[in-house]
């Protein structure tokens, strides 16, 4: 191949590609009803809503609070209760911790199947079932506390180096010795981390609970929605963006300092006595935490009983799937398919060019950087689902407002990771390319960009996980895709059907986790 | 399966040296059904000896050693300690065993995370049940033997130092008195210098030659370093593609069994 060849060849390449991404995302476009006209039309409506948000109720906060606290302490509770559960569940999963190898290959497909099915339907399906309030929510974050846990901490556990077991193995260690000894002091420091990350994502779920009865604040969220007191709107919005800035920042900042965490000891007596200490006090938490469990449960054991047994029956009903309603179901995941790749696609360009201006090391001055590292988190606070709510006013319920709503989010979290991602790319590229006299702009679309492009399509492939699953909920609320289906079904108790669209549901999001799985490893 | 136990802190006394140990008879170790390890070895220890085992990468050392104590099985052949065949034994008795033998890695294998105590207290776990221990309460025994451990290898003032603050060399020396907390008849080590650099390396072959002569423990080592193999040990077994190409005394083996070893 001569030099022109090569040249003529490229120059062809890159024109088929930007034409396809740009047929494909009009087709997305056109899968979610996007008009601009009617966007444009709108905005004047979403102006005055965020204006009248801007006068909040003030006053309004000695009502909120209670349901604020009562969804931080689900969040709370929740978390702990799933991650321990999880770590324990990861263990015993793990190919190389486990008691019998058939053990994983019969609970892994299992517990990915369930990861599939979003927190809401979780909850809604349980608020059916144990009736509204606080337990059906916290059950629900529970239940994807645990999953979430069992993913991340698997996959660690399962590239802990054989040797560190034989370490154990070799003294003449039973099984149970090995996983104290070995797994637990090698999983501890990152179990805590997920333990933070997965309060992270529960604070933000449990906000939304309340759409479908599940407790916490969600449920007044709600009520004001549909009387129109947007300044009461406004000051729950405060209230949870305060709210989630604190539990992250304490959260990063505990992250952040756990790897040099370490109490140094002078004596073995004194050491022994920390030992006898440590239990000591992990045996009063523990108790502790019991009992705020036991008192934060608002059910009664009679009421438990009475719900564990329609849930067997539901669930014997969703096991005949009503395969009749399989057209509806397609229907219904193809509007959420192009809402999730619609929002992942903008989101994703948009992040691109915005991660230049929010790095550090790209941005024309740090100030600019700083101001927009800030408005980037405030993007990615809210859950798209109360985003959604606020472009109803311009464009109408439908799946316009839930595309736009999760796009924004994409937006806001693509951005955050990516810049995080050309941060750490480091100086060295970029000075490689500058030390030829080009502009600070070239470096970053001659050397940045392309040396962390595969990292930024494997972010991206994520999102596009997390917004297909987010895409199945937005309906819930009357944003578009099969969410609408699903929460008519479940009000209306028609089991079957639910069992239907949740397979489906499962069947579309594992066929995407292992696509883009398949890429990722291709890409490294 | 029980050793006699060297008491660190109280017996100093020679074991009946030259008592075979330790029999390997026609071993083989084929790994995933495909890859051969080791075809056909077979060779004895005997008490009180310090052994080499040398050899490329990729020559069955590492598979040999670990097929000693049970982490690896082999596929064919058989492997007696003290006259028992270990493929034989309960998962009971095979820990039993593995308590009386030392291991050492090449990369130390210590839990970063914890202090340099409690990484040598592991070595006692052969001897704890696993409930108590699952609480991490040691007996007052453990510790004093810990504490005699660390003061054997040099490393006493490290003992509440954080394991991951160490240099290489004392991590190793850290995994050494982790194996002799286990009061050890033997102690195997796979490359226990090859992580590091020579001073340190050596720092660390003085601590196995200084255990092996006050103790009388054994030592089984696998080296690729032919030089520090010459120096420490007695005897050299040189293996090539999973087969004994020599075994003999250290002063019997000539520059030409090395050669043909590294061709």
């Amino acid at each position: 191949m001569t030099l022109r060849d090569y040249i003529v060849k490229k120059k062809k390449r890159n024109r088929i590609w930007a034409l396809g991404i740009i047929l494909f995302w009009g087709l997305t476009a056109y899968g979610v009803n996007f008009d601009l006209f009617r966007i444009i039309s709108g905005l004047p409506d979403m102006f005055n809503l965020v204006r009248r948000m801007l006068s909040p109720e003030l006053s309004y906060i000695r009502e909120a609070m209670p349901r604020l606290l009562e969804t931080v302490e689900m969040a709370l509770v929740s978390t702990t209760l799933g991650v321990l559960l999880g770590v324990l569940v990861a263990l015993f999963t793990a190919k190389n911790t486990t008691f019998h190898p058939m053990i994983p290959k019969i609970i892994g497909p299992l517990l990915t199947f369930f990861r599939t099915i979003p927190n809401l339907i979780w909850a809604a399906i349980l608020v059916t079932i144990f009736s509204v309030g606080k337990f059906p929510g916290m059950m629900a974050l529970t239940i994807t506390a645990v999953l979430i846990t069992v993913k991340l901490l698997r996959e660690y556990i399962e590239t802990i180096n054989k040797n560190l077991l034989y370490g154990v193995e070799s003294v003449g260690g039973s099984k149970i010795q090995v996983l104290r000894f070995a797994v637990l002091p090698a999983v501890f420091e990152h179990s805590l981390s997920i333990y933070f990350i997965v309060l992270e994502i529960n604070i933000r779920s449990a906000t939304i609970l309340g759409l479908v009865g599940a407790g916490g604040i969600g449920q007044i969220l709600w009520r004001d929605l549909n009387h129109l007191r947007y300044d009461n709107l406004a000051t729950l919005i405060i209230l949870l963006f305060l709210t989630i800035l604190i539990i992250d920042v304490i959260s990063l900042s505990i992250r952040k300092n756990l790897k040099k965490f370490y109490i140094p000891r002078k004596s073995i007596d004194s050491f022994k006595i920390q030992q006898q200490k440590k239990w000591a006090g992990i045996l009063l938490l523990l108790t502790l935490g019991l009992f705020w469990l036991f008192i934060s449960l608002d059910i009664t054991l009679d009421r438990l009983l009475v719900g564990l047994n329609s849930g067997k029956e539901i669930i014997l009903r969703m096991v005949q799937i009503d395969l009749s309603y399989t057209p509806r179901l397609l229907e219904g995941l193809l509007e959420s398919l192009y809402i999730a790749l619609f929002a992942t696609f903008a989101g994703g360009i948009g992040a691109v060019v915005l991660s230049y201006f929010t790095a550090y090391n790209t941005a024309p001055s740090p100030i600019v950087a700083m101001v927009l590292k800030g408005v980037v988190n405030l993007l990615r606070t809210f859950p798209p689902i109360i985003v959604a709510i606020i472009f109803f006013r311009g464009v109408g319920p439908g799946p316009l407002a839930g595309a736009m709503a999760l796009g924004i989010y994409t937006l806001g979290v693509m951005t955050k990771l990516y810049s995080e991602v050309i941060e750490s790319a480091g100086s060295q590229i970029q000075q490689g390319i500058m030390v030829t006299g080009s502009t600070k702009l070239n470096s970053y679309r001659y050397g940045i960009l392309p040396q962390t492009f595969p990292n930024f399509i494997s972010l991206i492939l994520y999102r596009l996980e997390s917004n297909i699953r987010t895409s199945t909920i937005l309906g819930i609320i009357g944003a578009g895709g099969i969410g609408t289906l699903l929460s008519t079904n479940i009000t209306w108790r028609n089991w079957e059907r639910v069992g239907l669209l949740i397979l489906g549901i499962a069947l579309l999001m594992i066929l995407i986790e292992k696509t883009s799985e398949r890429i990722r490893k291709k890409l490294i | 399966m029980q050793f006699n136990l060297v008491k660190l802190d109280l017996v100093k006394f020679k074991r009946n040296a030259g008592e075979k140990m330790i029999s390997v008879q026609d071993l083989y170790v084929t790994y995933d059904k495909r890859t051969p390890a080791l075809q056909g070895v077979s060779l004895d220890f005997y008490e009180g000896e310090f052994v080499g085992i040398i050899g490329l990468s990729g020559s069955g050392k590492s598979t040999l050693l670990k097929t000693l104590n049970g982490l690896v099985s082999p596929t064919k052949g058989k492997v007696f300690v003290e006259g028992k065949d270990i493929s034989r034994l309960s998962g009971k008795e095979l820990r039993n065993l593995r308590r009386g033998i030392g291991f050492v890695f090449q990369e130390f294998n210590l839990v970063d995370r914890s202090s340099v105590l409690e990484n040598v207290l592991i070595g006692r776990l052969g001897y704890q049940s696993s409930f108590k221990s699952f609480f991490g309460f040691f007996k007052d025994e453990d510790y004093q033997l810990a504490k005699e451990a660390l003061k054997t290898v040099g490393l006493k003032e490290k003992t509440f130092e954080r394991s991951d603050q160490l240099s290489g060399g004392q991590k190793q020396r850290v995994a050494i008195a982790k194996t002799l907390v286990q009061e050890p008849g033997v102690i195997l080590a796979d490359e226990p210098v090859a992580s590091l650099d020579q001073k340190s390396g050596k720092v660390v072959m003085d601590t196995f030659q200084r255990i092996q002569q006050k103790y009388g423990i054994s030592i089984i080592v696998n080296l690729h370093d032919v030089d520090l193999a010459r120096k420490y040990c007695d005897r050299l077994v040189g293996l090539k593609g999973g087969r004994i190409l020599f075994d003999q005394k250290t002063e019997e083996i000539s520059d030409d069994d090395i050669t043909g070893l590294y061709r």
